[in-house]
């Protein structure tokens, strides 16, 4: 029971170190560095924090989620109809955002999570439409396909890095928890967990509803951050994005995750200043290839990831301190990397 | 009395649709168990290569009809070999499968828009324009009946294949078991790589005749192989006459929905269907339930 105190305060401690540190040097990045660099940086972060939720259902309880830009819009919207029609308070409505979308992950998950089989991805897909010719269709109060327009600016670099450290507190917790144990139980194998009394549904479905809530977290933190929403901001190729980030980092890597995000977002924008570089030369064409070929390249991703890496960059594996200080240690003593993760390391 | 005959005309049309699409979910989860994401890029494809066959090469249309059916059934096989294949030899989880065939339909799609181009085609005129009156109860465009004559033609052609040649039996023995089939002395790889041609023939057919009936695009196969995977599992995945049952359900319920009650949900009728479904008969409404076994 002691002990038990100990590890919770301690982990608590951790929590407040790590959340006043990301803050301090996020408040002094967003003061310091352009604007575009900030806002780059807090798209990173509400990125971070879908990938962690796709990563949670899929890397870690193996169920294949395509609706996650569903559960994204209906935090988004729940929160911005929150804040703009009954004028909530921003952090109330924000929570009410990610409830909702917990609540819609239950009504999707229960009746497909039940099944053993990839029922998940296709009822997703379907609820992604579905979500999608709602929202389209209930002008009055959603603002339809004109969008919705005048979402309060609430989400500033700080508060979206806060958003990341929590989550990544939380799931890291969790997924050392009995539940998380759980969790990998049913990917690896659904039948034998069921043998040694895991209520797999119930594992399936909570998985799913604390995902769909972190997806309602980031729609909620994107609306406030773009200060519009629109139906076809949540659209398939959304899902798609985050699905991209988790498998570069790895399924059931945490900080793959943000590793994922991080490229994800960055690498497009490398290229598209490329290709505005290389047009100042004159080779449109070069230009306009390099502009437009990230997307085959984005599409490669996956299958070669796939074929080459199925454990992503990260092999499966946590960045943590220590692993960085050992890998620098051995890149200076010059002994070869052998800790580095080999593609023979997969399952 | 007449507008109801006519929208049944017209979901039967898209039904065939949905139905041809369908059956090759369902025939390679037979085999593999797993869904195949790539399934509506192979429609995709279809639609380009007849549509280049027909404006770039000028070949008549049935020729072209019937190059892109053989074309895109060896794609259909060609992407079980490349990507699905190394990765059922080293016996990865299913889920890698899954993303593996969603990254193949993003490559397709992208490939297309940046080497071709991301505009909406409308098919050359290759069949007489007007419509075909039906007994004067009906009109119908003649490519709606070519299209229900075509899934008609192929639906009957695959059932003769299942049951009577030893192809199709081995087909049939894989779904069963794939072990034991495996020890009987069928060779897997090749039963594998015919199921996939014959899902990418039946549907690239539905691609070809959608491309004319709407227009050529690289997000055709998107929409319509999801809801055609609704199909298969509403039919009963694993049952090949499900597949059809479903795929014409669907297709029927669409327009009646979309013709009297409102077309703005038009296609979120699918996925409804599909969810109470899965509350109420997991298995289908033709499927037996799929045993796990250990």
């Amino acid at each position: 029971m002691d002990g038990f105190r100990v590890k919770f305060i301690r982990g608590l401690g951790v929590l407040g170190l790590s959340a006043s540190v990301a803050w301090v040097l996020a408040s002094a990045i967003r003061a310091r560095l352009p604007n575009y660099i900030t806002g780059l940086l807090t798209v990173v972060a509400i990125n971070s924090v879908t990938a962690l939720g796709w990563n949670l259902v899929s890397g870690f309880t193996g169920q294949f989620n395509l609706g996650h830009a569903g559960f994204m819009a209906a935090g988004g919207y729940t929160s911005a109809i929150l804040m703009i029609r009954l004028k909530w308070p921003f952090p109330v409505s924000f929570i009410c955002g990610a409830a909702f979308a917990g609540f819609l992950g239950f009504l999707v998950g229960f009746p497909s999570l039940r099944l053993v089989g990839d029922y998940l991805a296709i009822v997703t897909l379907g609820f992604q439409y579905i979500i999608l010719a709602v929202l389209n269709n209930t002008t009055p109060l959603t603002g339809g396909g004109l969008g919705l327009a005048g979402v309060p600016f609430r989400t500033h670099l700080p508060t979206a890095t806060l958003t990341v450290v929590v989550t990544l507190w939380l799931l890291s917790n969790l997924v050392r928890s009995k539940q998380g144990r759980c969790f990998v139980a049913v990917k690896e194998d659904e039948i034998a967990a069921q043998s040694v009394g895991i209520n797999t549904t119930y594992y399936k479905v909570l998985a799913f509803i604390i995902s769909s809530m972190l997806a309602g977290l980031a729609g909620s933190l994107l609306g406030h951050f773009m200060m519009y929403l629109h139906p076809d901001i949540f659209n398939y190729l959304k899902t798609i994005e985050s699905v991209s980030m988790v498998i570069l980092g790895g399924l059931g890597s945490l900080t793959g995750s943000i590793v994922g995000a991080l490229c994800i977002t960055l690498v497009p924008e490398v290229f598209r200043n490329l290709a505005t570089f290389v047009a100042g030369f004159g080779l449109m064409r070069a230009s306009d290839f390099l502009r437009r070929g990230w997307m085959v390249f984005y599409a490669l991703l996956f299958v070669v990831m796939m074929l080459a890496r199925p454990r992503g960059l990260m092999g499966g594996r946590e960045l943590t301190w220590e692993g960085v200080r050992s890998f620098a240690a051995r890149l200076v003593t010059l002994r070869g990397v052998r800790g580095w993760p080999s593609s023979k390391s997969e399952t | 009395m007449n507008e109801f005959v006519q929208q049944v005309l017209n979901g039967l049309a898209i039904g065939s649709v949905y139905a041809l699409v369908a059956v090759g979910y369902t025939l390679v989860f037979g085999v593999l168990r797993f869904i195949n994401f790539a399934h509506g890029s192979v429609l995709t494809f279809a639609a380009y290569v007849s549509l280049f066959s027909v404006l770039v090469f000028k070949v008549p249309f049935p020729f072209a009809f019937g190059a892109s059916l053989v074309l895109s059934g060896l794609f259909s096989i060609m992407i079980e070999r490349q990507a699905y294949r190394p990765l059922r030899a080293r016996g990865a989880p299913n889920l890698n499968l899954l993303i593996t065939s969603i990254g193949v339909s993003l490559l397709v799609e992208n490939a297309i828009i940046v080497f071709y181009s991301a505009d909406f085609f409308v098919f050359p005129r290759v069949l007489p324009s007007g419509t075909v009156s039906l007994l004067g109860l009906a009109t119908a465009p003649p490519i709606d009946l070519l299209l229900t004559a075509v899934a008609v033609f192929l639906m009957s052609a695959l059932y003769m294949f299942v049951n009577f040649s030893k192809m199709g039996v081995a087909i049939q023995a894989l779904a069963h078991d794939r072990d034991a089939a495996a020890l009987m002395g069928i060779n897997i790889n090749l039963t594998i790589a015919y199921t996939f041609f014959i899902a990418g023939v039946m549907a690239s057919s539905a691609g070809v005749l959608i491309g004319i009936k709407f227009n050529v695009n690289p997000y055709l196969g998107g929409l319509f192989g999801v809801k055609s995977f609704a199909a298969a599992v509403v039919g009963g995945i694993g049952s090949i006459p499900g597949s059809y049952f479903g795929g014409y359900l669907i297709g029927l319920l669409e327009t009646m929905g979309a013709g009297y009650v409102s077309s703005n949900y038009k296609d979120a009728i699918a996925f409804v269907l599909l969810v109470l479904i899965l509350l109420f008969k997991p298995s289908g409404l033709l499927g037996r339930g799929i045993q796990e076994k250990v």
